[in-house]
């Protein structure tokens, strides 16, 4: 669970303070995908970087699992849209890393990573260095990563940003498996409205520059009772109207933001 | 490799052939041609003459890198990093890199004595500015991105240089040794003409004053040999170390 309590986050400018985000309250529940969508410098990537606990706020508070952060957390976990992978490792030296940082044994990391590869669909390539990787390939490396971590919150920013619409898809609906078997929140940060849509229970939708405020909260409808949420978001929903209609209400609210900037 | 490998060949087949031209059209004794030099160069190889002076030589620039590189990438990869350590050290590389070290070789000897000491701390100093200033220029490039991605894994200051810094920084590193290995070599030439009777340089000026031409060139040749083979000793290293360079 993360929660954003009045957020505002500031960096140093050439004239004084920038606040970047002002005000920003949100709640990610667990075992839920929550999305965060936005124009281009409303401070999405700073509220990941201060719920990853690499910057510290101004004001107001970022809870995880209840508790206020004071720093980088080992079972927080995040992909950034490029340069996560370190390009002298292997998949496996990359996807082991957080272990070895942990100062797990080799036999031990094998044991873990392994499984980890065959689920991402990355067996095969183990002993691949990430430049001769597809971009979809190194991002399905960048997730097998943040799951080594056994973590408990997953930040993604942008991750599938820079992929083909075909590859983009197959990584959404990876990541929905993954997360349909663990208890996991997650947090995907994206430009993409069906992307959102798609994939997340709760958007918050974010407008203005500098500072950039969370200015709407768009849910999806809960899955019947019975069904599972993969089951609900299964391969027929991009084209349900429950689908259809989340996009319409994510572009309004997108619309009435950037108004309400002006 | 392979191919890399007979390009080079090729390269000196035609080096070799340009100086053997030479030689058969200048017709004079201070160009004596391949042929002539390698067979003295084999037979001073033979009785052991040479050898001592290219170990005298190899020793001299080996004990100078071993104490300059890791000192120097140490502290470069520290103030690239650290705004504090860059704070202290900078103003001080700024100064002193620009400074011609060989010009204080008689004030070096004066504080080391004529032995050894002061041919190695001559040629280290010269070496230790060259690395610094690449590892640190180096550790600077190191992309932020990156290195925010590895400490959002839990990573302290040392697992981030072990496995941030270190790696991205070493093609920089290694590069810088070979800069600094072909100045370490024209120094160790200059540094041998003074105070010793051993070393491959101090044989070349005196086989000149003894106007022995052909041992002047054979001991040049062995000093081309030398410093080509650390060159390639280094390339075999880059290759080794920095596997994941190599994409083809
Ligand atoms: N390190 C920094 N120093 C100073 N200002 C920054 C820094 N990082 C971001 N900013 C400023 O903060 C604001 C928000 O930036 P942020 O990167 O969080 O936006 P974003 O929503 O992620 O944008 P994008 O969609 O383009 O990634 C911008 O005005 C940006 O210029
Ligand atoms: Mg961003």
């Amino acid at each position: 669970m993360l929660e954003f309590r009045g957020v505002s986050i500031a960096y140093r400018g050439p004239n004084g303070p920038l606040v970047a985000v002002e005000g920003a309250s949100a709640l990610f529940r667990e075992g839920e995908i929550g999305a965060l969508v936005g124009p281009s410098g409303c401070g999405k990537t700073s509220l990941v970087r201060a719920a990853a606990g690499l910057l510290r706020p101004m004001a107001g508070s970022v809870l995880v699992e209840g508790r206020e952060l004071s720093g980088t957390r080992a079972r927080t976990a995040v992909i950034f849209q490029d340069y996560g992978l370190l390009p002298w490792k292997t998949v496996e030296g990359n996807v082991a890393l957080p272990l070895e940082l942990r100062g797990l044994g080799r036999k031990e990391r094998r044991a873990r990573v392994q499984p980890l590869l065959e689920e991402l669909g990355l067996a095969g390539f183990a002993r691949y260095y990430p430049a001769r990787l597809s971009g979809g390939m190194r991002q399905r490396v960048a997730i097998a990563r943040a799951l080594a971590a056994e973590p408990d919150l997953l930040l993604m920013d942008e991750p599938f940003s820079s992929l083909d619409a075909l590859t983009r898809e197959g990584l959404q609906e990876s990541l929905l498996s993954v997360v349909a078997g663990r208890r996991l929140s997650v947090v995907i940060v994206t430009h993409s409205i069906e992307e959102a849509a798609f994939l997340a229970r709760r958007t918050y939708v974010m407008g203005g520059r500098a500072p950039g405020r969370i200015t709407a909260l768009v849910e999806a409808p809960r899955a019947d009772l019975g069904t599972t949420e993969a089951e609900f978001r299964g391969a027929e929903f991009r084209g349900s109207a429950h689908y259809f209609e989340l996009c319409v209400a994510i572009r309004r609210a997108l619309e009435n933001a950037k108004g309400a900037a002006r | 490799m392979r191919r890399r490998a007979l390009r080079t060949l090729a390269a000196l087949a035609l080096l070799v052939g340009l100086w053997a031209a030479g030689a058969y059209l200048v017709r004079r004794p201070f160009l004596p041609g391949p042929g002539l030099v390698f067979r003295r160069l084999a037979m001073r190889l033979g009785d052991g003459s040479l050898v001592l002076h290219a170990l005298a030589s190899m020793r001299r620039v080996a004990l100078a890198l071993v104490f300059a590189t890791p000192t120097a990438a140490a502290l470069g990869l520290a103030a690239g990093r650290s705004r504090r350590i860059d704070a202290v050290v900078s103003p001080f590389v700024y100064l002193l890199h620009p400074l011609p070290k060989v010009a204080f070789l008689p004030v070096i000897m004066l504080f080391f004595g004529l032995g050894d000491g002061a041919k190695v701390f001559l040629i280290g100093l010269i070496i230790v500015g060259q690395i610094l200033v690449a590892a640190r220029d180096a550790a600077r490039a190191v992309p932020e991105a990156l290195l925010e991605s590895v400490r959002s894994l839990g990573a302290g200051r040392c697992a981030l240089f072990r496995h941030v810094v270190v790696p991205a920084t070493l093609p920089a590193l290694l590069t810088a040794l070979r800069v600094g290995l072909g100045t370490a070599i024209a120094v160790l030439f200059i540094a041998e003409t003074f105070a010793t009777e051993s070393g491959l340089g101090w044989y070349i000026v005196d086989a000149w004053s003894r106007v022995d031409y052909p041992d002047m060139y054979a001991a040049i040749t062995a000093l081309s040999v030398l410093g080509f083979g650390a060159f390639a000793l280094l390339d075999l290293a880059e290759s080794r170390l920095c596997r994941w360079r190599n994409t083809d």
